[in-house]
């Protein structure tokens, strides 16, 4: 790209870009880093012998650990910038907002699961608005197990301006 | 958390389920940085934040995210199932001030076997503003089962 701004144009030409996939293993360190994190003390995410006795036969892990995983590129350690999901798309203008997150679950994650996760740029738009010119910019994730099985499947969309 | 089991003759539209009170700290942002990976410096260095326009060090919006996710994973364990839910961002809103996460019912539906209950989900300030608004869908069991 030449020194210009990129447009709707340029970022429709975009669409369907996918990111780097991503492996998680969800060991117990990931699992605890979060619980102590959001102050979480549900048995079912700890303790077997209260969970054996549920329709899990065992403790699961969170759903909601995927709002800390499912995964979005890390921020520039020397930009500090909102980190994008899928960094192969330039961002069309410099700042980012984040809009709108839809999480949704399959097969209950297990601690020892090995998860992978793939993203793709999936829609952009371009809207007039309080802070000027806008893009909206929509990315999916999937996420699959070490069996194949779907785990979560998440749609993301950041305000850019 | 004790609470007993929910069931899904149990609910009604309209109703609000139990609230989830929070009160992040710092050290909860920190804790949340490095669970998360988001290393944005709005959520702890607060002259960095301050220069980006904001009053101070703000809540990380998945950090309010996973809280709305502990408010449906309280309300409906241990056999509850979360299937999905969302979150707009809205608002920021400060470190060191409470936040309460809350749900009301939409309705009510059976899907096959299934149990389903749509919800309204969302964030509020002590002084009553919204910062993140949602909904949610879970599954509860049956007490015919």
């Amino acid at each position: 790209m030449t020194g210009r701004l990129l447009t709707l144009e340029d970022m429709q030409k975009l669409i369907g870009t996918e990111g780097k996939t991503h492996v998680l293993n969800v060991g117990p360190e990931v699992v605890r880093r979060f619980l102590e994190a959001v102050q979480d003390t549900n048995p079912l995410w700890t303790d077997e012998s209260f969970a054996k006795s549920t329709q899990y036969g065992g403790t699961i892990v969170p759903p909601q650990l995927f709002t800390a995983i499912m995964t979005l590129a890390r921020c520039s350690p020397e930009s500090g910038v909102v980190p994008i999901p899928v960094p192969e798309a330039p961002l069309p203008r410099e700042n980012v907002l984040e809009g709108e997150e839809t999480w949704e679950f399959f097969t209950p994650l297990r601690i020892g699961d090995v998860i992978t996760s793939r993203t793709r740029l999936t829609d952009v738009k371009r809207r007039e608005g309080r802070l000027g010119e806008m893009f909206i910019l929509t990315y999916e994730s999937e996420t699959v197990n070490q069996r194949g099985e779907k785990v979560a499947r998440s749609i993301n969309t950041i305000v850019n301006y | 958390m004790a609470r007993d089991q929910v069931y899904f003759e149990d609910v009604v539209e309209g109703q609000e389920i139990p609230s989830l009170i929070k009160h992040p700290t710092h050290r909860q942002l920190v804790m949340w940085a490095g669970a998360s990976e988001d290393f944005y410096e709005i959520h702890y260095d607060s002259e960095f934040a301050k220069k980006n326009r904001l009053p101070g060090v703000v809540v990380h919006g998945r950090l309010k995210a996973a809280f709305l996710g502990q408010m449906l994973t309280d309300w409906i364990s241990p056999d509850g199932v979360l299937k999905r839910f969302s979150c707009r961002y809205k608002g920021t809103d400060p470190a060191d001030q409470d936040i309460f996460m809350k749900g009301s019912v939409t309705s009510t539906r059976s899907e096959g076997s299934e149990g389903l209950v749509d919800l309204d989900i969302w964030t509020e300030q002590p002084d009553g503003t919204r910062t993140t608004q949602g909904t949610a869908t879970v599954s509860l069991p049956s007490r015919r089962s």
